[in-house]
């Protein structure tokens, strides 16, 4: 009796568990082992479909500048994007959308809630920006002080540097020149005695010697003390301008610190506003469920040779060189990809778009809004690469590209025009 | 002692239930890698044909107990084939008068692009997501398209598209030194491999590991 108790006990035990175990398994609570095969969890692989060419187009394009990178983007940005493209149709066309409103709202829904609230947030926003203008102002202002106040410093420390060399200088010119006048008064101590001995002695000749190189010693003597005298009015000159500098700059200071203070005490409140608008915004849009792709892959730019005409190109050929000028269109963005993989080999397998952050059950999100995250990883890529300077990249490396390519054929003088803004380079092949 | 035994019984179940999952944590969580060098670089490659592949992505989940889940999409693919100028070299270039011998790079795969916003979900072959509907999750959606894109990599070759390409990269050309004063004449080096933008890329990363 006792055994089938526990046996029976151990059947119910064993059956609630299973249940909760499928509940878990269905809802994705739980990762659950390759046993859970029953329940459809395990790998699924796509089946063996045909390949159809739908389209061959004949393109030409000269792909100049590679970038590849990493970003992210999550459901907030998606909506964001989403919201942006539903108000731009709206004051484009007016309220054309008809029943496709409907399936934008199945797609995105929690597109109605946003449109909802959204003179609220255009308030904030209107607000926000009110702020942000006034505390640009204010910061322009800032800015432009202490860029005077900065060139001011410079030119101070400049001055104080003069001050300080000339200090030094007049101190030591004054030193030397008085060790110069100490050692020539000596002399002409010496030669004053000198004179009076020969005096006595009645030595007519030697005593007028004497007080010719006496007088010499004079003159020396009252020149240095010139000299003196120059060292110290330079050094009174340079006194009197460095504190006039000293004024000015002390002045600039005041005004600088005080309009500092201001900026800092504007920028605190600033601050504290964005926090709140923030937060106010986060608060009115939240949403309860979160989704975050990171995205890798890559974006191409350069010159769309596609409609290449013969009148493109001019070639002037004089007894001695061959001119030619090439007329394109600026290079472009040409391609942007996140695929599925962004490598895959035996070795090294990295994922094109991979989940980084997933809250809400799968059931809370709808393809459209899956799509749309990616989509934003998109944009962001190709913005990073603008940023990164891909077209630059492009317009030098195509230039050199086809220079080059022409230069094969024994081409000289080689000129890339742009057909929109009549720019050009040249470029001449030595000898 | 009777709940003492009941307890120590459960803590057996769940040690053993737990096992199990974490046997498929460690699946499910293989090592990638996820750290992508950005990198601005300069190129040189004339695409001259490309080519819209359509593609549809279906799966089924068989669940013996509950009802079978199904996935439907139509996808497609953008592969655009030409040569890399760099790989040209003055070798190949034979000039004669204003006739010229060019003998160019093999054609290779010079960018492979499968969209997102290509694929189109077909809801009416879909499992719609419910509570014990089985459908596929967003994961397991991304683990299709990467199936997909896979399997059209692998039959790239089938579709003939260096034929082509080689054809219109010789008009390209032909064009542009045509239109140079130049009496044109196209070859291509053949290789055996249709390498691809990928291989290319995969090599940094493969030879960092």
């Amino acid at each position: 009796m006792l055994l089938f108790r526990k046996l029976w006990f151990i059947i119910v035990l064993v059956a609630v568990l299973g249940i909760g175990f499928v509940v878990a398994g269905e809802m994705n609570w739980l990762p659950l082992p390759k046993i859970s095969n029953l329940f459809g969890k395990s790998e699924v692989k796509i089946a063996d479909t045909p390949l159809e060419v739908k389209e061959v187009k004949d393109i030409g394009e000269l792909i100049c500048a590679e970038f590849y990178g990493e970003v992210y983007a999550d459901l907030n940005d998606a909506y964001r994007a989403v919201f942006e493209e539903y108000k731009q149709h709206i004051e484009t066309y007016g309220d054309t959308l008809g029943i496709y409103r409907d399936s934008m709202f199945t797609d995105f829904p929690l597109l109605k809630n946003m449109i909802d609230k959204r003179k609220d947030i255009e308030e904030l926003n209107k607000e926000f920006q009110k702020k942000s203008e006034e505390f640009k102002a204010i910061s322009n202002e800032y800015l432009t002080k202490k860029a005077v106040y900065d060139s001011i410093r410079t030119v101070y420390d400049s001055v104080m540097v003069a001050y300080k060399k000339g200090q030094e200088e007049y101190i030591e010119n004054k030193r030397n020149f008085n060790i110069a006048i100490d050692e020539l008064r000596d002399k002409e101590r010496d030669f004053s005695r000198q004179i009076r001995k020969l005096k006595r002695r009645n030595k007519e000749d030697e005593v007028e010697q004497m007080q010719e190189s006496k007088a010499n010693i004079e003159d020396n003597i009252k020149q240095y003390i010139d000299l003196l005298n120059e060292n110290l009015d330079r050094w009174q000159a340079t006194q009197k301008s460095t504190n006039e500098m000293k004024e000015v700059y002390k002045r600039y200071e005041r005004e600088y610190n005080r309009i500092k203070n201001e900026y800092d005490r504007k920028k605190d409140g600033f601050n504290n506003f964005k926090e709140d608008y923030e937060e106010e915004i986060e608060e009115r849009t939240s949403m309860d469920k979160k989704l975050v792709y990171i995205g890798r892959g890559w974006v191409k730019a350069g010159f769309d040779l596609t409609n290449f005409e013969p009148d493109d190109i001019e070639v002037n050929k004089s007894s001695d060189t061959t001119n030619l000028i090439l007329h394109v269109n600026r290079p472009k963005i040409l391609v942007t990809d996140i695929n599925p993989w962004f490598i895959k080999t035996k070795k090294t397998e990295i994922e094109g778009y991979e989940i980084f952050m997933k809250k809400g059950s799968d059931r809370k999100f709808t393809n459209a809004e899956q799509v749309k995250v990616k989509s934003v990883c998109k944009d962001k890529l190709r913005e990073e690469a603008v940023r990164k300077g891909i077209l630059n990249n492009a317009e030098t490396s195509g230039e050199e590209t086809l220079i080059q390519f022409f230069q094969l054929f024994g081409i000289e003088n080689i000129t890339i025009k742009y057909k929109e803004d009549n720019n050009t380079k040249l470029a001449k092949q030595d000898g | 002692m009777k709940l003492h035994k009941m307890l120590s019984q459960i803590a057996v179940l769940l040690i053993f239930f737990i096992c199990l999952s974490s046997c498929s944590l460690f699946d499910k969580n293989k090592s990638k890698r996820s750290e992508v060098v950005t990198k601005l670089k300069s190129s040189a490659k004339l695409a001259s044909v490309e080519y819209v592949i359509t593609k549809v992505v279906k799966a089924e989940k068989v669940r013996p107990i509950l009802k079978n889940s199904y996935f439907f999409a139509h996808t497609e693919a953008y592969i655009k084939a030409g040569i890399d100028l760099d790989k040209l070299k003055e070798d190949d270039v034979e000039v004669e008068g204003n006739r010229v011998k060019l003998h160019l790079p093999p054609i290779e795969i010079i960018n492979f692009s499968y969209p997102v916003d290509s694929f189109r979900l077909v809801d009416k072959y879909t499992t719609k997501p419910g509570i014990f509907a089985g459908a596929f999750t967003l994961e397991e959606r991304d683990e299709l398209y990467k199936q997909g894109e896979t399997s059209i990599r692998e039959n790239i070759k089938e579709l003939n598209i260096v034929e082509t390409a080689e054809k219109n990269t010789r008009n390209l050309i032909q064009k542009l030194l045509e239109a140079s004063g130049f009496e044109v004449y196209v070859t291509f080096r053949k290789s055996e491999e249709l390498s691809s933008d990928h291989d290319e890329l995969a090599k940094d990363y493969d030879d960092k590991e």
